[in-house]
């Protein structure tokens, strides 16, 4: 058998759980909202690695760098036009004063075997840095062991004559390996 | 029941209000980002520039000081022109206290630039092989700029013959 049950008040009788729902939905969802907000916001807050300068100072300051530079620019244009010449030709002056006869010399002493006797020698200051030799050897083995010494200098053998076992030999070997 | 609907609707405006707030802090937020964005990358090539113009202008120092440097090199390392007699003498002396016999000497004047005189003076030299090599020596050690150009060096009997090129450089 149903129980029969009245509601006698005037008011609609509230679902609490509705209500709790109703009213906490709103509640939290402007919570949750807010704070997305201020965490949102608060990122703006936090200082930027670079340097506070403001864009108005940067364009300013480049705008200064292309005029400077472009004054500068048009300077050393104008100075390479008028002296350009006279430093290179400066450069290649030291360049030649720089060049050591006495280096090469030194390197040829320290080169040639015993039993080579040098005749002639041709020395150049110059790019090609070639060094020109008219040499006796004693003997065969002398020479050979002469041209393993010299193979790493761009070794070029002119001319080789033995007459009574005295070899005459022309050769040309660059200084700069 | 009224009030409730009341206190709703107000809940339900206030979560509007701050949906709302929300949405303008992502516009406002995107737009401060792309903003620095930008000033970063300007703040980057304002950088990149800065490094180009300093080795700029340190290369405009160098031009500025061009002429000073060349008329310094000019003065300290050329012979002046009125000083050849004596770089001549200075020359011969070089021979003698090498101990070496000079014979042809021929002097080949020419022009190098608008204030720079050469001379290429040939000669040939006698002596002991020590004693060219010493001579060579002197030369590439002076101060002054006048250098061997070439060198051709002959066994003669127990002496070397040594047939030589060499430029000097006046200034005028």
């Amino acid at each position: 058998m149903r129980a029969i049950r009245y509601n006698l008040s005037q008011r609609k009788k509230i679902n609490p759980a509705a209500f709790a729902l109703r009213i906490s939905l709103p509640v939290l969802l402007t919570i949750g909202l807010a704070v997305l907000t201020a965490l949102n916001l608060s990122h703006l807050r936090r200082a930027s690695p670079a340097p506070a300068v403001k864009i108005k100072t940067i364009e300013r300051r480049l705008l200064d760098l292309t005029n400077q530079s472009q004054e500068y620019q048009n300077f050393i244009a104008q100075q390479k036009k008028v002296w350009q010449a006279r430093i290179a030709l400066a450069n290649g002056l030291i360049d030649q004063k720089t060049f050591s006869f006495c280096a090469r010399l030194n390197f040829l002493e320290a080169a040639l075997p015993e039993g080579i006797q040098v005749n002639a020698l041709t020395l150049i200051n110059g790019a090609a840095d070639r060094i020109a030799l008219n040499l006796s050897a004693a003997s065969f083995a002398r020479l050979i062991e002469l041209y393993k010494k010299l193979s790493p200098f761009q070794l070029i053998i002119g001319s080789e004559i033995e007459k009574g076992g005295i070899y005459q030999v022309n050769l040309q070997i660059s200084y700069q390996k | 029941m009224k009030k409730i609907r009341w206190i709703t609707w107000g809940l339900l405006a206030c979560a509007a209000l701050s949906a709302a707030a929300f949405l303008t802090s992502l516009v406002f937020t995107s737009l401060t980002n792309a903003a620095e964005k930008k000033r970063l990358s300007q703040l980057q090539e304002l950088n990149h520039r800065e490094e180009e113009f300093a080795t700029l202008q340190a290369s405009y120092q160098e031009w500025r000081q061009v002429e000073t440097v060349l008329s310094q090199f000019k003065r300290e390392r050329l012979v002046a022109d009125r000083d050849f007699s004596t770089f001549r003498n200075g020359l011969n002396a070089l021979f003698v206290r090498n101990q070496l016999q000079a014979s042809g000497i021929n002097f080949l004047p020419g022009r190098a630039s608008v204030d720079i005189k050469k001379i290429i003076i040939n000669f040939v030299l006698s002596g002991t092989y020590a004693n060219l090599k010493k001579f060579i020596y002197d030369v590439e050690n002076h101060p002054q700029l006048f250098f061997l150009k070439k060198a051709q060096l002959n066994q003669a009997g127990p002496q070397v013959k040594g047939s030589f090129s060499l430029e000097v450089y006046l200034g005028l």
